[in-house]
Parts: structure tokens; C-alpha cells; sequence
């Protein structure tokens, strides 16, 4: 008589055995609804940290067993890089060289010189660490700036070109009356130290901030990229967001440092290597995204020094960095690979939005 | 005819489940922001961030009742309600960008905002 | 005859309103608004095999009404008068063309109209459309809901001896 009818026994098991399957299929979800992302880890140890160096504040957020520790040793790191590079220290590699005219470096410092004489090869000149010498009697290092008359920047201007640093086997050799500045390259390459650091004792995801350069490594743990802001040159606004893993998004502009003349005008701390002035063009910011804090922080001066159409056309007849550039007439020129992660913001920085491609 | 008619109806209700199970999977599964707002009565009565170091708590008080909120280190979520089920208390934190936690007797609700975009920065680079 | 509707009409609203207030006592499993059993459409499938569609309207309407008299829910009748109505709408067509031992397709797709009706109704309420987000995690405890409530229904009706709408 059971089996006669639709809803029997038979059906009922069925049924329970189908509900039993799908509810066991939703638990198993919720019990590793954190392992379902692969590059994510639901909850792992969040580090952070701050440093106050190189003339800058510092901050660290690691994450992963050894984070606690890593950032100990990156600090350490950080203020050993100071120790050898720092430029207003006599006592620095750099300091001696500059002082000496010659300097047997260590393995990191000559890494360094020799990937800054590189980069200024790369960028025609526009980075130039032998840039001290103006920068120096712009007042930048000391603290006490002036406008210098137009016949000391004649004079020193032949002194400004990195093309005149010897190197020969593991030595530096520097002319006479030449400097270096390794400012523009330094926190960039102290960032990479620090991110290989980070690597080495096994971290998969860190975040850097080295007075505004801003470095990744792989990505945010809950898998997703990393959103990195982009500040304005004027206000206290934001005027892009992009999302990267393992780069570098480094901003260069005047905003940061500069001073104002007697007659009103503002001199910005990044000087050209061409005319011995404070670059004065139409850009506001630049930004360079890529993946080497030291080719960041090189690239984004040199690329502040060329100005909009320079930059745009460096750019395009090279790879391996993605640009976002400000021009003080509001425009915003974005370069092709980062558009897909990039996000603008309404600010009064920004007017229009321009892609660029190649 | 009464085969082909049994046959569309599962076909059509299976259909429906799958679709919707789809939908529940991917909110489920979908990686929220920080920023919220809570809305009473129709009105935005709140927006900023749903952490907070310090626990922060906000009393919405609506037509018909009042909802306490509190914004802590892992989340919001409703605390206290006057209403009759307490269906907001027991959703605790909101969780997923696309489930808001609603109190319909208060008419209130509390949601991300840019539903799964984070807004606020991880870092800024200047 | 029109006694035996009226007496059985009466019955099913009886005891629709019972399953109904004894389910409002249940605390809810699952925190999401509008995620329940819906025990009472048992009655509501029934009623539509055994009786026509205008008397189960009134089985309906009356459990509705006499419903949030007694369990206290004046505010929920909106919300239960706009689901239940969808969900009639949807149950009454399909029904007449679907044979009394499926009657769980109809209360599946009913189920989730009745949901979709309530969610409707609160976004209106609320003025958050945002609450639409609700509305798959509702299709589908709808959609289960109404699976259960219409496989009771028709192990019910299997058991009713055949006499249809005869006396």
C-alpha cells in the first residue's frame, strides 16, 4: 500500500538524502569560505611599524609568522642604508667620496651608484646624481636656502653630470669639484632591500611607505590588489586611487619641499640638471608605478624634470613603468597599462583625464 | 499534457534555485569595503568607516524605534534593538558588500557603501 | 452542498491560522528577514485542490487578518498581505494545470513570489532599493520552503480519502 502512493517512504528518504547532501555541500563552504580564496590567508598576523629616517617618516605593515620580526630587521636595514648613502653625513660612503673625490664603496653601495649612473644613462640625463653640488647651494641639504646668483650656478653646472663619475673595477672616482646625491634613489633602493628582506623570511604580503613612496609586496592577503593613493600637489585631497601587487607607486613633485623667494616665487627641491634651476614646467606630479623602488624614485624626478611632452614620449618609446602624470593646467595623463586598476577621484587637482598609449 | 506541464514547472523551479543559489554565492563570497552608512528612516544618519580602534556607538532612533549601534575593531553590527524579532541584533556584523542589516520594524539599514569597492586607500603615495 | 464548502472552508482557515500563530512563536533560525517555514501554505495547497480558488482567497485573507490579530503583527500584515497575494497569483493558475501529486512545483515557484512580494514591499517601506540584495538568499529559502511545505501538502492530500469535492 506504501508504494502506491507519491509521497512514500522511498521518496522521503530520497528527499532527505538530497537536502542532507546540499546542506553538507553549504557547511563544507562556510568551513573553508577562507581557504576558497588561493591567494588568501583569512586572518594571518598583521604586523606594522614605523621608522623615522632619512629625514622621513617611515611605516611597515607585514604580514605572516615572521612578520614581527622582519620589520624589526628592516628597520635595522633602513637605518644601516642611511648610515652608508646618507649625503649630509661625512661620515657616510657617499659623504666620504665626497669629500675624498674617492671611495673604495661596500657591495651595496656600489649596487647603488652603479644603478644610479645607469638610470641617468637611461634617462638622458634627466636623473643626475652628480646633482649635489646645485643642490647644495640651492640651501636644499642645509636647510638655509637661497637663490643662488646666475654666475655660481654657471659655474657649477658643468660639475652637475654623472657621465663624468669614474669607475673603475670597485672604486669611485670623482673629478674635482663633483658630488654625489644619492636622495633620489636612495629610499627607493632601501624600499627593494627591505621588500627582499621581507621575502627571505617567507612574507607574501607587505605593505611600505618611506616618506610617500609607496611599495608592495604581492598582494593584500584577502587576495586583492593593493589601493594605493595618489595625494594632490595642492590640497589635502586624493586625486587617484590604483591598485597594484608588487609595485612601487612613487609621486614626485615640488610640493613637498620647497621654498619661497623674496619676490614671491617657489623653488621646488628637485633641480635640473640642464639649467641648474628648480624644475619649473608644466607638470604638478608625477607618478611612476613599476617594479623597483630604485627605478621608481629615479624615474619619477627624471621624468618631473622632462615635462609633460617628454615624459609622455619617454614613456612610449620605453617599458617596464606605468605613469600617471599631473600638469598644472588639470590634466591627468594615465598610460595605458594601469588604466585597468586605475580609479579617479573628484578633486580641484583634476580636470580631465587622459589616457596615453603607445 | 499533464507530463509536458509537470516538466516545464520542475524545469522552470530548478532554474529558479540554481540562479539564485548562484547569486547567493557570489554576495557570500564577495570582498567587501570599509566605509558605511546607516540610513533611519530613509535618512543617512551616518557614513565613515566600520572599524573603529574604539568602540563607537550610535543610537538610530526612527519612527518607530530605536537601534543601537556600536562600530568596533571588527566591525558594526545593531547591539540593542526595541523591535519586536530582533533579526538585526542577530545578523551581527555586517558582513558580505551586498546584505545590508536591516531592522524593518525601525526602518533602518546598515550598509557598505560603493557596494565592494573599498574607497579608503591602503596607503598614499605623495 | 454549499454547507459542506463553507464548513470546509471554515476548517482550513481554522486551522491555517493555528499552524500560522504556532509558527510566529518559533524563533527565527536563520537572521535574515523573511526567512521562514510558511507552514501555513499547507493549507493555503490545499485548500485550492480541494476547494476552488475563491474560497481559498478567503482561507487566506481571513488567516491573514485574524492572524496578526492574534499574534500582534498588525505592521507585518503589509508585508504578508502583498506576499501572500504574489504568491496567489502564482498558485492559483499553476495549480489548475498541475495534477495534485506534483503540487510542490507550484508552491516552490509561489513561495519565492511570496518572498519577492514582501522584499518588495520593505524596499518601498524603507526606500533603500539596496534591500533587492536580498533577494537571491530569499529565492532561495523560498524555493526550499516551498519544496517542503509542498511535499506535506500533497502527502497530505494522498491521504485524504478520494472523494474530491463531493461530500
Amino acid at each position: 500500500m506504501n508504494e502506491k502512493r507519491f509521497i512514500n517512504r522511498t521518496t522521503i528518504i530520497r528527499l532527505a538524502a538530497a537536502f542532507a547532501a546540499v546542506a553538507g555541500l553549504i557547511a563544507f563552504g562556510f568551513l573553508y569560505k577562507d581557504k576558497w580564496n588561493p591567494n588568501g590567508d583569512a586572518d594571518p598576523q598583521k604586523s606594522e611599524g614605523t621608522l623615522f629616517a632619512m629625514d622621513t617618516y617611515m611605516s611597515f605593515a607585514a604580514y605572516g609568522e615572521n612578520a614581527d620580526e622582519a620589520i624589526e630587521e628592516a628597520k635595522q636595514l633602513i637605518e644601516e642604508c642611511e648610515r652608508k648613502w646618507s649625503v649630509t653625513d661625512a661620515q657616510s660612503e657617499i659623504g666620504k667620496l665626497n669629500e675624498e673625490g674617492f671611495l673604495e664603496p661596500s657591495e651595496e653601495t656600489l649596487e647603488l651608484i652603479k644603478l644610479a649612473l645607469s638610470y641617468s644613462k637611461y634617462t638622458n640625463g634627466c636623473f643626475d646624481p652628480a646633482i649635489y653640488p646645485l643642490v647644495r647651494t640651492w640651501g636644499f641639504t642645509t636647510g638655509e636656502n637661497r637663490v643662488p646668483p646666475q654666475s655660481e650656478i654657471d659655474a657649477l653646472l658643468p660639475y652637475a653630470d654623472a657621465r663624468n663619475v669614474i669607475l673603475d673595477r670597485d672604486t669611485v672616482r670623482l673629478q674635482e669639484g663633483m658630488s654625489l646625491d644619492l636622495g633620489g634613489i636612495a629610499k627607493g633602493r632601501a624600499g627593494d632591500e627591505v621588500l627582499a628582506l621581507f621575502k627571505g623570511k617567507g612574507i607574501k604580503s607587505a605593505l611600505i611607505s618611506l616618506g610617500g613612496n609607496v611599495q608592495t609586496l604581492g598582494h593584500k592577503p584577502d587576495g586583492n590588489d593593493w589601493k594605493i593613493g595618489i595625494h594632490s600637489p595642492y590640497g589635502n585631497e586624493i586625486i587617484a586611487v590604483v591598485g597594484v601587487s608588487d609595485r612601487c607607486v612613487i609621486t614626485s613633485g615640488a610640493y613637498e619641499r620647497y621654498f619661497t623667494a623674496e619676490d614671491g616665487t617657489v623653488y621646488g627641491h628637485i633641480i635640473s640638471p640642464f639649467d641648474g634651476y628648480p624644475v619649473s614646467n608644466d607638470l604638478a606630479s608625477v607618478t611612476v608605478i613599476a617594479g623597483s623602488g630604485a627605478l621608481g624614485d629615479a624615474l619619477s624626478t627624471a621624468l618631473f624634470v622632462m615635462g609633460a611632452e617628454r615624459a609622455i614620449e619617454f614613456w612610449k618609446a620605453n617599458e617596464g613603468f606605468e605613469i600617471i602624470l599631473l600638469s598644472k593646467d588639470g590634466t591627468l595623463y594615465v598610460s595605458e597599462g594601469i588604466i585597468p586598476s586605475f580609479e579617479a577621484r573628484t578633486s580641484s587637482a583634476v580636470k580631465s583625464v587622459c589616457e596615453i598609449k603607445r | 499534457m499533464r507530463n509536458k506541464t509537470v516538466k516545464i514547472l520542475s524545469g522552470v523551479c530548478a532554474l529558479l534555485f540554481a540562479v539564485a543559489l548562484g547569486f547567493v554565492l557570489i554576495q557570500y563570497f564577495s570582498v567587501s569595503g570599509e566605509e558605511i552608512e546607516i540610513l533611519s528612516d530613509g535618512k543617512v544618519i551616518y557614513t565613515g568607516k566600520g572599524v573603529s580602534a574604539e568602540p563607537v556607538y550610535i543610537d538610530a532612533v526612527s519612527a518607530h524605534g530605536v537601534n543601537r549601534i556600536r562600530i568596533d575593531a571588527n566591525g558594526v553590527l545593531v547591539e540593542s534593538a526595541d523591535c519586536k524579532n530582533l533579526e538585526c541584533v542577530h545578523m551581527g556584523y555586517l558582513k558580505s558588500a551586498y546584505m545590508p542589516i536591516v531592522c524593518l520594524p525601525n526602518n533602518l539599514v546598515i550598509r557598505y557603501t560603493g557596494s565592494g569597492e573599498a574607497s579608503a586607500p591602503d596607503a598614499i603615495s605623495r | 452542498m454549499k454547507t459542506n464548502r463553507i464548513t470546509k472552508t471554515a476548517l482550513l482557515t481554522g486551522i491555517a491560522l493555528i499552524i500560522h500563530v504556532l509558527e510566529a512563536q518559533l524563533p527565527p533560525i536563520v537572521p535574515v528577514p523573511g526567512v521562514k517555514l510558511g507552514l501555513a501554505n499547507v493549507v493555503t495547497l490545499l485548500s485550492l485542490y480541494m476547494l476552488s480558488p475563491r474560497e481559498t482567497v478567503l482561507v487566506v485573507a481571513c488567516r491573514l487578518l485574524l492572524g496578526s490579530f492574534f499574534s500582534g503583527g498588525w505592521s507585518q500584515l503589509m508585508y504578508a498581505a502583498a506576499g501572500s497575494f504574489l504568491s496567489l497569483c502564482v498558485m492559483i493558475p499553476l495549480c489548475r494545470i498541475t495534477p495534485p501529486k506534483y503540487m510542490f512545483l507550484p508552491s516552490v515557484l509561489s513561495a519565492a513570489a511570496h518572498n519577492l512580494g514582501q522584499l518588495t514591499v520593505a524596499v518601498l517601506v524603507t526606500c533603500t532599493p539596496a534591500l533587492f540584495m536580498y533577494l537571491p538568499i530569499l529565492t532561495v529559502s523560498g524555493c526550499a520552503a516551498g519544496l517542503f511545505t509542498g511535499l506535506c501538502a500533497a502527502a497530505v492530500y494522498d491521504r485524504f480519502p478520494k472523494t474530491g469535492k463531493s461530500a
